[in-house]
């Protein structure tokens, strides 16, 4: 049998002694979860870091990889780089275009139809045709406009003499 | 006195909680801090990860389109510098132009070299003009479309023909040369690596079939003597 020595006064009253035990229980509680929280929260860290290092690890092997096939990589810089300032050069100004419509021309010209004149520019380009009758030269530019695929006909000048016949000036562009 | 001030705060009440609380208090304490450190930790953790799974992607994907290159593409690699290369073309040119001349019974009368300039594009450019006696305009044709196609790279500038007195016709040919200093230094290596688009494959094989200038090679002669030192 106990027997308590404590004046009264000294005792806590029973209601204090319950809360005290609640707040035991919670504290237990909270270090049980922090422990685990903390536990995982090292655990996370842990694992991000191998993960991380395993990456780096990958990354050194693929560059190692990478510049043993420094030629095959070098060759392809140059051809993309050559390619690069051909394709400009292509797209600047030329005649190339004037070239195609020459060649269209001339496969529309018939016996009495003659080509006298050609200046090309990258603009457009420009023709002198001769024929002795009208005839002809109607039938020449039915010609033009049917077979050749050109996006403007300008008639610059047209001429007639009698030891010449009719002289007609085209600009033709595509 | 002071004796007297503690026992009337710390009553035996107060007393049996403070053990708890204070262990309570702690307890949250640390939590909080490591909470707070942990998750800033692992933040900083995720995103070096990210960054570094992104620079590993990178350099897989580079890695396997430099392994997937076709071969017949690398094999072009010298017919685009013959295409532009890195010197003046000039005499290059006027050899073609004199070939192509002869090929389509042209008869060069004149050539000329002037204006070497750089143009905007990293490109330096040079002024050919030739005249040209011409038997017929479809050989003119036919030599205007070799010189389209044929290598190192040159544009058509301006073409006339008229028909002189003697009734001959007569041709007048301005063309530019084209070349570029070659690039001197590789991309770093976790630069992604662009493949070829379909109009570079294109270009490419169009350049690749451009007709090349024929280079003579001197074949090696064995040294002799002299008997003359000063012929």
């Amino acid at each position: 049998m106990s027997v308590n020595l404590l004046p009264q006064e000294l005792r806590p009253k029973g209601s204090y002694v319950k809360l005290s035990k609640t707040l035991k229980k919670f504290a237990l509680v909270s270090t049980i979860v922090m422990l685990v929280t903390s536990s995982v929260v090292l655990a996370s860290y842990l694992l991000l870091r191998y993960q991380i290092s395993s990456s780096i690890k990958k990354q050194d092997e693929l560059k190692g990889n990478i510049k043993a096939l420094e030629q095959t990589e070098q060759k392809m810089i140059l051809i993309k780089d050559r390619l690069d300032k051909i394709g400009k050069i292509e797209k600047s100004d030329n005649i190339n275009k004037g070239v195609g419509i020459l060649e269209d021309v001339l496969g529309t010209l018939e016996e009495n139809v003659f080509l006298e004149e050609v200046e090309l520019k990258p603009a457009n380009a420009q023709v002198v045709i001769v024929t002795g009758n009208s005839l002809e030269l109607t039938h020449f530019l039915s010609k033009l406009m049917s077979q050749v695929k050109l996006v403007r006909i300008d008639l610059v000048s047209l001429e007639y003499g009698p030891t010449k016949g009719y002289e007609m000036k085209l600009s033709l562009s595509r | 006195m002071k004796m007297s001030l503690f026992r009337k705060i710390l009553t035996p009440n107060i007393m049996v909680l403070l053990g708890p609380i204070s262990v309570l208090l702690g307890v949250i304490i640390l939590f909080v801090i490591i909470l707070n450190n942990g998750y800033s930790q692992i933040k900083t953790q995720l995103s070096t990860l990210k960054t570094t799974r992104n620079s590993e992607n990178q350099l897989q994907t580079k890695l396997d389109k430099l392994k997937d290159i076709p071969p017949g593409i690398l094999d072009n690699s010298s017919d685009v510098i013959v295409v532009l290369p890195y010197k003046n073309p000039g005499i290059l040119i006027i050899s073609q132009m004199r070939l192509y001349a002869n090929n389509n019974s042209l008869s060069l009368s004149k050539i000329e070299l002037k204006n070497a300039s750089k143009t905007n594009d990293q490109l330096a450019k040079m002024q050919l003009s030739g005249e040209f006696d011409i038997p017929n305009f479809l050989s003119a044709v036919n030599f205007l479309k070799n010189m389209i196609s044929s290598a190192p790279i040159s544009t058509l500038d301006e073409l006339t023909i008229k028909l002189s007195q003697a009734g001959a016709l007569e041709g007048e040919l301005k063309t530019s040369a084209y070349w570029a200093d070659l690039p001197t230094q590789l991309p770093p290596l976790n630069e992604p690596f662009r493949e070829l688009t379909k109009e570079e494959q294109d270009l490419l094989t169009k350049v690749a079939n451009f007709s090349q200038p024929e280079f003579t090679t001197l074949p090696p002669t064995t040294p002799g003597q002299r008997e003359n030192p000063f012929k």
